[in-house]
């Protein structure tokens, strides 16, 4: 207890017994939250001076108290509720100054509404009645805004228990308002998201054992007519029986603690018969307290009917599965006839073989009997059928390597490239010793295939970058290796007449040219050859070039890119 | 001293026979038209006691008997296993060609196409005749 100055002396005294318990959210309740105790105070005395003198009489101890509370504002009043005290926290939160509002009714914090229905009145008189009076509702600041605040009322007393004025205590809710609403907002969007999607939602507590359910929830869980809570096992009894047991492990697994989101299908026996599968996800939420002794407190979580969407991908792996078998049929069936027309060109072309040798040997044959008596027509028609079967012959023979390529079984070994590189332009540069070309090859490059088809390839590579350097007074030729993705990729790389990268799709097929053959000859076989061995090594093979900028073959092996 | 020539294709023997007079190459040459028929004039030749051919120039696809076959028996008959047989064909059929060689063919020619390639093979057909005739000719 403690007095007021003495000094002064005019002012009457007012000793107040004040006693109450702030009522607020329980997890504010604390013992700050609770004033009481005897104050002694002047009160405002309107007969003194015509002034209306503040109530400034509050003690410093329950002003300290009251103002460390920032989020209340504190205002008193006399008998006609008219303001003679006003707090920091008053002023800070409805914007007027003390020096504004001492005087005034407190009428003036009341919104117009609220003044109609006599709002402003009602709340005193109730206090005066009952002791206290706590509601919740909008007061207008100086601005004109609203706050939506929490408010406690009660009247003081003197010594003789005659009401002198009251007390009003105000917190702004307005911020926690607005929390509730967007809250209850976006438990109704996701009421209705659920509704509209057949989502249903659930929330286990672990301490009382029991499911809360959504209407939703309830429906697809089996669990009766719109129960809001069912026991864990009446939950699981609703659940088949083989799937039973798993789904209460997986519960038990999604409460350990470091559990993750879990999802669970499991069948709902219907009541009418049937089954239902449904998908249900959780979450385990753990408060710190419990979060120290191991696992949550709490599972919540979703169910969605999934029994049609299984059912369609089960069709659809009934449906992947035939079309798989035919596929694998149909290609078992193309490689037989690949294979048929394979043996086919193979034997064609060597039967081609026998009456085109005829050709050419019988037209020299003609030309060497009628020697000196053919006139230079005849002659030259000879030489023409003679020509033609030559180049035939070139065709047929490519032919021939190119089904030997794709028949040949692959003896696959640990092969030294750098080496059968260098054997392969050891050929080309004892064919043309007159020709100026650096060779550059990277040693030590190996890989696993068949040795005599992979010599093929390169020497056909080889060959190719000796061809179109040929125009060049001095040319280079380098073979290397880079790394592609994460496979090793080797390339021949020349500097002579390249290509234009618009037909580097047509570079691989067979008897295909991109050159004229009066240019660089050639039935353009090679690099056909190049790509099915490369295809039989389960490699990829591409170039890059431009006209007169050189070309660069890149392969691979045993990628399957 | 006789070249027996093995071939089933009448313009094939016509150009080979064509090919040795271009090339000078005189020694008498018999035709048997396929191996059996081969194989046939060798035994008639061995019961006869005549004088056996001095090599033997076979085509491999052929009717009847085949010139593989006809090589293997050939090997196979201590009477007639020291004729050298040169294996005369249009395939370069890798697996040919190292059949041919384990059987025991004295060489692999492949039939031309131009008249003036039986230089090549008359050469080879001299040596397996006159060993070492070739070489001081």
């Amino acid at each position: 207890m403690m007095e007021t100055p003495a000094k002064q002396s005019r002012a009457r005294r007012l000793r107040v017994w004040f006693s109450s318990r702030f009522s607020g959210r329980p997890e504010e309740q604390s013992a700050s939250r609770q004033a009481r105790g005897w104050f002694t105070s002047r009160l405002s005395d309107r007969s003194k001076g015509g002034r209306h003198r503040t109530f400034r009489g509050v003690p410093d101890f329950f002003r300290l108290a009251v103002e460390s509370l920032n989020e209340y504002a504190l205002i008193t009043m006399d008998k006609d509720r008219v303001i003679s005290s006003w707090s920091g926290p008053a002023a800070a939160m409805f914007g007027y100054t003390e020096g504004e509002i001492i005087g005034q009714s407190v009428t003036l914090l009341f919104t117009p509404e609220d003044i109609e229905k006599g709002i402003d009145k009602q709340e005193f008189a109730t206090a005066l009645e009952k002791g206290r009076q706590d509601d919740e509702r909008w007061h207008v600041c100086k601005d004109g805004r609203r706050l939506w605040c929490y408010g406690l009322s009660f009247p003081l007393k003197d010594e003789n228990d005659e009401v002198r004025g009251f007390v009003k205590l105000i917190r702004d809710d307005t911020s926690r308002k607005k929390k509730d609403e967007l809250l209850r907002d976006s438990e109704e969007r996701l009421r209705l998201a659920g509704d509209s999607t057949g989502l249903g939602t659930w929330d286990y507590d672990v301490a009382k054992k029991t499911m809360t359910v959504s209407k939703r929830a309830a429906e697809l869980f089996e669990l009766g007519d719109d129960p809001e809570s069912v026991s864990f096992e009446q939950f699981l009894r609703g659940i088949h029986p083989e799937e039973r047991q798993t789904v209460a492990a997986m519960f038990e697994r999604a409460l350990l603690p470091d559990a993750v989101d879990g999802d669970m299908q499991f069948r709902i026996p219907i009541r009418g018969g049937g089954e239902r599968w449904v998908l249900a996800k959780a979450r385990a939420f753990v408060d710190d307290a419990r979060r120290r002794h191991g696992g949550a407190d709490r599972l919540i979580g979703t169910v969605v009917d999934v029994t049609e969407r299984r059912r369609k991908r089960i069709e659809a792996q009934d449906v992947k599965h035939e079309l798989e078998t035919k596929v694998k049929d149909r290609t078992s069936r193309l490689t037989e006839v690949n294979k048929e027309l394979e043996t086919f060109a193979y034997s064609a072309s060597h039967d081609l073989r026998a009456p085109l040798r005829k050709i050419a040997a019988f037209s020299d044959a003609v030309i060497k009997s009628a020697e000196g008596k053919l006139n230079p027509e005849e002659q030259r028609y000879l030489d023409t059928i003679r020509a033609a079967a030559a180049k035939m012959q070139g065709l047929i023979d490519d032919q021939l390597k190119l089904a030997r390529v794709t028949r040949k079984p692959l003896a696959e070994v640990d092969c030294d490239l750098s080496e059968i590189a260098r054997a392969a332009l050891d050929e080309l540069r004892k064919s043309e010793p007159e020709r100026k070309v650096e060779v550059v090859i990277a040693g030590g490059m190996r890989a696993r295939g068949d040795r005599e088809l992979l010599a093929i390839a390169l020497r056909n590579l080889f060959a190719n970058a000796w061809k179109f350097t040929s125009k060049h007074a001095a040319a280079r030729i380098e073979f290397g290796v880079t790394t592609i993705g994460e496979a090793p990729a080797y390339f021949v790389r020349d500097d002579g007449a390249g290509f234009d990268m618009q037909f580097a799709h047509k570079l691989f097929g067979t008897f295909q040219r991109l050159h004229p053959e009066e240019d660089f000859p050639g039935t353009g076989v090679g690099l056909g050859l190049v790509e099915r061995i490369i295809h039989r090594h389960h490699g990829r093979v591409w170039a890059e070039g431009g006209i007169e900028k050189g070309a660069t073959f890149f392969f691979t092996l045993n990628t399957e890119i | 001293m006789s070249l027996l020539f093995v071939e089933d294709d009448g313009d094939d023997v016509e150009l080979a026979l064509l090919g040795f007079r271009l090339q000078k190459f005189e020694i008498p040459v018999v035709v048997a038209k396929d191996g059996k028929d081969a194989l046939d004039l060798l035994i008639a030749d061995c019961e006869a006691a005549r004088l056996l051919p001095r090599a033997i120039l076979t085509d491999i696809k052929m009717p009847r008997m085949d010139g593989l076959e006809l090589l293997r028996r050939i090997k196979s008959d201590p009477r007639l296993k020291e004729i050298p047989v040169a294996i005369f064909t249009s395939s370069d059929h890798e697996a040919d060609r190292n059949e041919a060689m384990s059987l025991g063919a004295a060489c692999y020619l492949m039939k031309p196409s131009d008249l003036d390639d039986y230089a090549g093979i008359v050469k080879s057909l001299r040596e397996l005749m006159e060993p070492g005739a070739s070489a001081s000719a």
